[in-house]
């Protein structure tokens, strides 16, 4: 299998306080993979690094008395950053990136159709792309991706009068006209209700796997991570503390993740009987 | 709340700070000597307001009757400054779109924004009415030059507003529009504009009644409009007219208020 995303000795200070430290993993092409971990444990930080929204912190900058190796990130064979500084090339790069975020992002004042089409900004001319001018063409792949993820007729309506989960549909439509070939998405479904949320991780899972695309997710909600993803990443105050199959998810690292009490808060329950199994209590409290 | 049990600990309000209501007390202080020492500096005599109030009396009474034969030359001189402030205004809108961009610390460098926000402090500092002096001397007398006038001072005046909204703006937007692979004007044009249109909208809407208020005074000095016609008035003691003038003026500058008041009522 090859590659698709590597990261090298990434680590991150935000102010001083470290944020990520020394990660590094490989993902391959069409793993569907979940990065959990508590609120802080740097899931965010690690997906906007991949995409080059943010640098690493610089090289030869001094932690803990040693030099740092080159943190070196790349997507698809491509250079995103090294040691801090993002690649020359790093807006065409991102091209083939997409990035859902929590909160959706879109345009707010213009139509569903209109903020789908912008995937394609970075391959149509520049000049169309300031003036909003895109090619038939492009507005019918734009109508296609909205018909995948079940918004085609709400094109014309303003992105603004959608709910949540609808906007989100909308930003994975723009992420597919733009032809990425990795989506990370950075809890896309954190602000929304349950329902809405297996409907967009549905749509996010099912389009993927459609088009073998590569996907990160980060997750809140561990049940999403054992439903949708096959591979868990599990992070802890900015170290990886699990790497697996999602099976292989334990209770007591779990336990460990989140602390204990947070068991219930994440709808989980431990069995009795399989002590490695986790079962998910009534679905209303899966959803914080 | 119900009324707290013997469980809870008593609680106390929180000590008071006293660096705080230091500094509150000095910043008053401060104030108040600023006031003071203002006083002598401009000559503040308020009691000349009632010992002379004849004389006022008497000045105000000479602009009565007020003399309305020439109204149509005056609505027409109206009509030119009304004139020169859209003019002014665009052109300036114009300019400060870029300008404004470009001294937003959210989206340039600093050593973009900094020489930039200073060019725009010099158009701003000085006053339309120095600035319709010099154009006098540039382009000639007229019209012409009130509109420079106007185009040079609101652009500073714009793009300072409309820098500070861009630079309250959502990060989250430019980001969308960023993590598709677009350009960094990509970004300006769908992240940040359409973000800050309807305060961009209010802030020219507010600087076009300014300027229609502006454009009647640098008449005064060959700027054209009202304000030549209002000055030559004033200058041959013709009183009466000029009280014509102002009510013309008065009324035109209200019914340019409300409509832009109901405009950007509608845009936001």
């Amino acid at each position: 299998m090859d590659t698709v995303i590597s990261i090298n000795n990434l680590s991150k200070h935000f102010k001083g306080k470290p944020a990520l430290n020394d990660v590094s993993l490989t993902i391959s092409r069409g793993e569907t993979v979940a990065l959990i971990g508590a609120s802080g444990s740097g899931k965010s930080t690690l997906l906007r690094h991949i995409a080059g929204l943010l640098t690493t912190d610089k090289s030869g900058q001094e932690a803990g008395g040693c030099d740092l190796p080159v943190c070196c990130v790349s997507v698809l064979g491509q250079t995103i950053q090294e040691g801090g500084q993002l690649a020359k090339k790093v807006r065409q790069h991102r091209a083939r990136v997409g990035f859902i975020f929590q909160q959706f992002n879109l345009v707010n004042r213009m139509s569903v159709l209109n903020n789908v089409v912008l995937g394609a900004l970075a391959r149509v001319p520049g000049w169309r792309g300031a003036l909003n001018w895109f090619p038939k063409s492009e507005q019918l792949v734009a109508m296609r991706a909205l018909q995948r993820v079940g918004m085609d007729s709400f094109a014309n309506q303003r992105a603004s009068t959608l709910s949540g989960g609808q906007q989100q549909r909308v930003a994975i439509a723009r992420a597919l006209v733009q032809g990425a070939e990795v989506l990370l998405a950075d809890e896309p479904v954190a602000s929304l209700d349950p329902e809405s949320s297996r409907r967009v991780l549905g749509t996010l899972t099912k389009v993927s796997k459609q088009d073998q695309k590569t996907v990160v997710i980060s997750l809140h909600q561990v049940e999403y991570a054992r439903q949708y993803c096959t591979r868990v990443i599990a992070l802890k105050k900015g170290r990886i503390v699990f790497d697996g199959p999602t099976a292989n998810l334990t209770p007591t690292l779990l336990n460990e993740l989140y602390g204990s009490e947070s068991l219930n808060v994440h709808g989980l329950t431990l069995d009795a009987s399989e002590p490695n199994t986790i079962k998910s209590s009534n679905e209303m409290t899966s959803v914080i | 709340m119900q009324n707290a049990g013997d469980s809870h600990p008593a609680v106390a309000l929180p000590k008071r700070d006293t660096k705080r209501s230091l500094m509150h007390a000095f910043g008053w202080g401060l104030f108040l000597a600023l006031l003071g020492l203002s006083w002598e500096g401009a000559e503040m005599n308020p009691g000349v307001l009632v010992s002379d109030a004849s004389n006022m009396l008497k000045f105000a009474s000479d602009f009565f009757p007020l003399d309305f034969h020439e109204w149509d030359f005056y609505l027409a001189e109206m009509v030119i400054t009304l004139q020169i402030a859209v003019w002014g205004t665009v052109l300036s809108i114009v300019a400060a779109i870029p300008f404004g961009i470009l001294s937003s610390e959210n989206i340039v460098p600093w050593w973009v924004y900094q020489p930039v926000r200073r060019l725009m402090d010099a158009a701003r500092a000085i006053n339309e009415m120095v600035f319709a002096m010099l154009f006098v001397v540039v382009v000639g007398l007229g019209p012409f030059a009130g509109v420079l006038a106007l185009f040079v001072h609101t652009t500073g005046i714009l793009a300072k507003l409309f820098s500070e909204a861009v630079e309250a703006i959502e990060p989250g937007p430019v980001e969308g529009i960023r993590s598709t692979g677009a350009s960094a004007i990509h970004e300006v044009i769908f992240g940040v504009i359409p973000q800050v249109l309807p305060h961009w909208i209010s802030f020219s809407l507010y600087r076009f009644e300014s300027n229609v208020r502006s454009a009647t005074v640098i008449g005064l000095v060959g700027a054209g409009g009202i304000g030549v016609v209002l000055w030559e008035s004033i200058r041959a003691f013709s009183f009466p007219q000029a009280g014509a003038i102002m009510v013309i003026i008065i009324l035109s500058v209200t019914l340019i208020d409300l409509l832009s008041q109901w405009l950007r009522k509608r845009v936001i």
